[in-house]
């Protein structure tokens, strides 16, 4: 069984070597991941930094249920994700997740689904803070 | 009865509020969704484009509202 915790939303800075570590077993031989960072910029105009509001007790079951259907869908044998709170520096890790399965087919289509159903049904929300000091809510990704 | 809704991002924002008191004398989402509408009419339009939930799950239009219920109103989401 992997080790370490497969949901973690957080305020301190996101290693991708956990997630990668919550997934390994030795009845895999394959572990895809995704990290996405910050772009300093956005439609034309420069940011200085994001700040993600999180609903955490929703987003932390929309993860249980993301797992089992990517499980059902995919057949992977793990997946893992961890997600910034608060405030991420341009270039900073927003999310970093990873799935396992016996083979590289499954690991890598469960990846891609996985950050799709993230920015679809995971109550996370991104404010984007240019470099003129206004600030946006981002809605819809 | 009364029902207390929840605000995040944008709509907190908007509000300039994390929660609300919502009048609702019909028992689904859809009827609370038109109260809030009415009672906070600055809101009406960004609320058209919110998803609810209840104990930490999306509930339909057509979901039942129990008299203690905590509603979240969830704008579009933009995480990852």
């Amino acid at each position: 069984m992997a080790d370490g915790a497969p949901f973690l939303i957080t305020g301190d800075e996101l290693d991708p070597a956990p997630v990668l570590a919550a997934v390994r077993d030795a009845a895999c031989g394959a572990v895809a991941s995704f990290v996405g960072t910050v772009r300093g910029n956005n439609d034309g105009r420069g940011v200085l930094r994001l700040e993600y509001e999180v609903h955490e007790s929703m987003a932390l079951r929309q993860f249980e249920r993301m797992a089992a259907a990517l499980t059902e869908r995919h057949g992977i044998a793990h997946f893992a994700v961890h997600h910034r709170r608060g405030v991420v520096p341009v270039g900073g890790i927003g999310v970093a997740l990873a799935a396992s399965a016996p083979r590289r087919g499954a690991a890598l289509a469960a990846c891609r689904e996985a950050i799709e159903l993230l920015k679809k049904d995971v109550p996370i929300w991104k404010k984007e803070i240019f470099a003129d000091g206004s600030h946006r809510w981002v809605e819809g990704s | 009865m009364t029902v207390t809704v929840r605000l995040f991002a944008g709509l907190r924002e908007a509000a300039g509020t994390n929660e609300l008191c919502v009048e609702h004398t019909d028992g689904d989402v859809s009827a609370l969704r038109t109260a809030l509408a009415e009672q906070h009419p600055h809101l009406a339009e960004r609320l058209s484009s919110c998803r609810f939930a209840i104990d930490d799950d999306f509930v339909g239009d057509d979901a039942a509202v129990p008299a203690d219920a905590v509603v979240d109103i969830i704008p579009p989401v933009s995480g990852g």
